[in-house]
């Protein structure tokens, strides 16, 4: 349960609460990192827990250690430890929460996971479907086929 | 009947036996369903566009396009980013743009990758015709003329049609055109697209400060204009020295430098620089200042290894660059090898003008600020490294991409050569470019598209 630590505002301990119920006690300066956060702080002044809605506790708590954490080494290892499943909700989360660093930090690991890729290796990593009628896509292909450069074998 | 009632018991046990494990079965099958249903992997087709986009603009021209062809939603935030040119792909490395080849006697124009040292075709040519050569490249334009513009010449005296030749910069991609003057006030030509050696850019012409120079071929001076103006400005070389030949230009900031060499063994000179930016505020011509006079003293030139190469069947090239972020006028000298079958590249000297106690000169340098230098005959380009991305020994900085096709001779067809100079190493690396056939006067220079 939230506990004020000291009088200084610096260590005020505020709550959030995830989607499936889990609550964390985290920094006033932590918190701050979340433009989301931020905002709703700034709206209600003696809030004391604040809800996630839609971000599961699992995905908060790496999202908050990513926060205390982060830096150049940091960053680049982190997108290393999640499966692509992770990545997207973590991504969702960073963007919902409107942590600049995070989403900056997951897009460019998602970027990496594209670069010099063919359209068909990233559906299969992506899971997605191609919905693109055949006309479309040879279309699409004919165009810009000379800008298909370096394409990686899959 | 014992018999019975126990083989039926069991038979009934049997059965609810297996009715239990088949609706547990099923039980557990739904659950499995579920289970599954909540594990499936996650989708990403539907991802906010606003991660998309972010995504996007991490991304280099080509992964821009194949972006694209991945799903309909993916493919629609790579078209908004199309129209309202936002965002932007990461820098690229140039292409080589080869024209001119002849495959099948079928005029093409061929795009070179250094990613994957592949040739590459547009669908739709960039050239087609005769009449049409480009002369230089700026960002994600081409310098064109079209020898085939017929205009009246403006003294009716004269019956004949004479044909000027029209100038533009064009961009492939969404083919569009902004025209130069044509109005060159020059007698007229045979080979138009031999008029000028050089013609470099400032900017393309999307920019206000956009400024063209242009080289005369064999004669003793430059041209120059900006998109909107009515003609061409001629500045005649004022003593016409024949010591003082036009060489090599660049722009820089405004700035015309003019690279001067003898007529004979093409010993470097000077480096003279015309404001043009100046010149247009004061609407006055512009004078030639001396930048850097007696190169030849202060480049290692006379050194005695030097001077022996070039009675060894060596010849020497110079170019001019400059890196338009630092303000750094760079000078270019190559050593190439005469004595085998084809040209070999054997030295790269790079120098740049630096002041020294207010007085400029030449020092040798052995980097370029991190930058790549991508040099052929036609233009030369710096590139920060730090802006691209790829394949580390790619883009590396302090390299120079070197495209040159050497002028014909018995042994040796038609070719173009890339080579590549670390700087820091001194090592010198071939690229062998796949082997098409050439036509008449190939001409290669690095093109850098972009995506709208």
């Amino acid at each position: 349960m939230a506990e004020e630590k000291s009088q200084a505002s610096s260590s005020k301990m505020l709550t959030l609460k995830a989607s499936d119920g889990v609550l964390f006690e985290v920094e006033l300066n932590i918190a701050k990192e979340m433009k989301t956060v931020q905002a709703y702080i700034d709206d209600c002044e003696d809030i004391e827990t604040i809800p996630i809605p839609n971000v599961l506790g699992k995905h908060l708590a790496i999202v908050i250690e990513y926060i205390k954490k982060t830096n150049e080494e940091y960053d680049a290892e982190f997108e290393k430890q999640w499966n692509m499943d992770d990545l997207q909700l973590l991504l969702l989360a960073a963007n919902y929460l409107n942590i600049s660093g995070l989403q900056e930090c997951l897009c460019k690991a998602i970027a990496k996971r594209i670069e010099n890729k063919s359209p068909e290796y990233v559906r299969k990593v992506f899971n997605i479907e191609n919905d693109h009628s055949p006309e479309e896509e040879a279309k699409l292909r004919k165009e810009y086929k000379w800008a298909f450069e370096g394409v990686d074998k899959d | 009947m014992k018999h019975w009632v126990f083989f039926a018991a069991s038979f009934m046990v049997l059965l609810s036996g297996c009715c239990c494990k088949f609706t547990k079965k099923r039980e557990m099958k739904k659950r499995d369903e579920q289970v599954s249903k909540d594990e499936k992997q996650r989708n990403w087709s539907k991802i906010p566009t606003q991660i998309l986009e972010l995504i996007l603009s991490r991304l280099s021209r080509a992964d821009f396009y194949r972006f694209g062809e991945v799903c309909t939603s993916w493919r629609h935030v790579f078209k908004q980013s199309i129209i309202y040119r936002s965002p932007s792909p990461l820098p690229s490395m140039p292409l080589l743009l080869l024209y001119r080849l002849h495959l099948f006697n079928d005029i093409k124009t061929g795009l070179f990758s250094l990613i994957d040292r592949k040739m590459y075709f547009p669908r739709i040519p960039f050239f087609q015709g005769s009449n049409l050569h480009c002369l230089g490249s700026i960002n994600g334009w081409l310098i064109m003329i079209d020898t085939n513009a017929t205009r009246l010449s403006s003294s009716s005296s004269n019956s004949n049609h004479h044909r000027f030749p029209s100038f533009f910069f064009w961009n492939p991609i969404p083919n569009a055109r902004v025209m130069l003057p044509s109005r060159l006030n020059i007698p007229y030509r045979a080979n138009w697209y031999k008029l000028f050696s050089k013609l470099k850019a400032s900017s393309g012409p999307d920019s206000p400060d956009c400024l063209v120079a242009a080289l005369f071929t064999g004669q003793h001076n430059i041209a120059f204009c900006r998109p909107h103006d009515e003609s061409w400005n001629i500045i005649y070389v004022e003593n016409n020295n024949p010591n003082a030949v036009f060489a090599d230009i660049e722009l820089l900031h405004g700035k015309c430098y003019v690279l001067t060499e003898t007529l004979n063994y093409r010993n470097i000179t000077s480096i003279l620089v015309y404001d043009l930016q100046e010149s247009y505020s004061s609407s006055s011509p512009p004078k030639a200042k001396v930048l850097i006079s007696q190169l030849h003293q202060q480049v290692e030139y006379n050194s005695p290894n030097i001077r022996d190469l070039i009675f060894q069947n060596h010849q020497l090239f110079f170019y001019l660059a400059s890196d338009s972020i630092s303000g750094i006028l760079y000078l270019i000298l190559i050593i190439v090898d005469y004595n085998n079958v084809h040209p070999i590249e054997r030295e790269f000297i790079v120098y740049k003008v630096d002041n020294f106690n207010n007085v400029p000169m030449l020092v040798r340098v052995m980097d370029l600020n991190g930058g790549i230098l991508f040099l052929s005959h036609r233009d030369s380009k710096i590139v920060p490294s730090s802006t691209l991305t790829g394949h580390e020994d790619l883009i590396r900085g302090n390299n120079i991409y070197y495209a040159h096709v050497y002028p014909y001779t018995e042994s040796c067809p038609l070719m173009p050569r890339i080579v590549k100079f670390c700087m820091t190493s001194g090592r010198i690396n071939h690229i062998p470019l796949p082997n098409p056939e050439l036509g008449s006067e190939p001409t290669c220079l690095w093109f850098n598209p972009t995506i709208w």
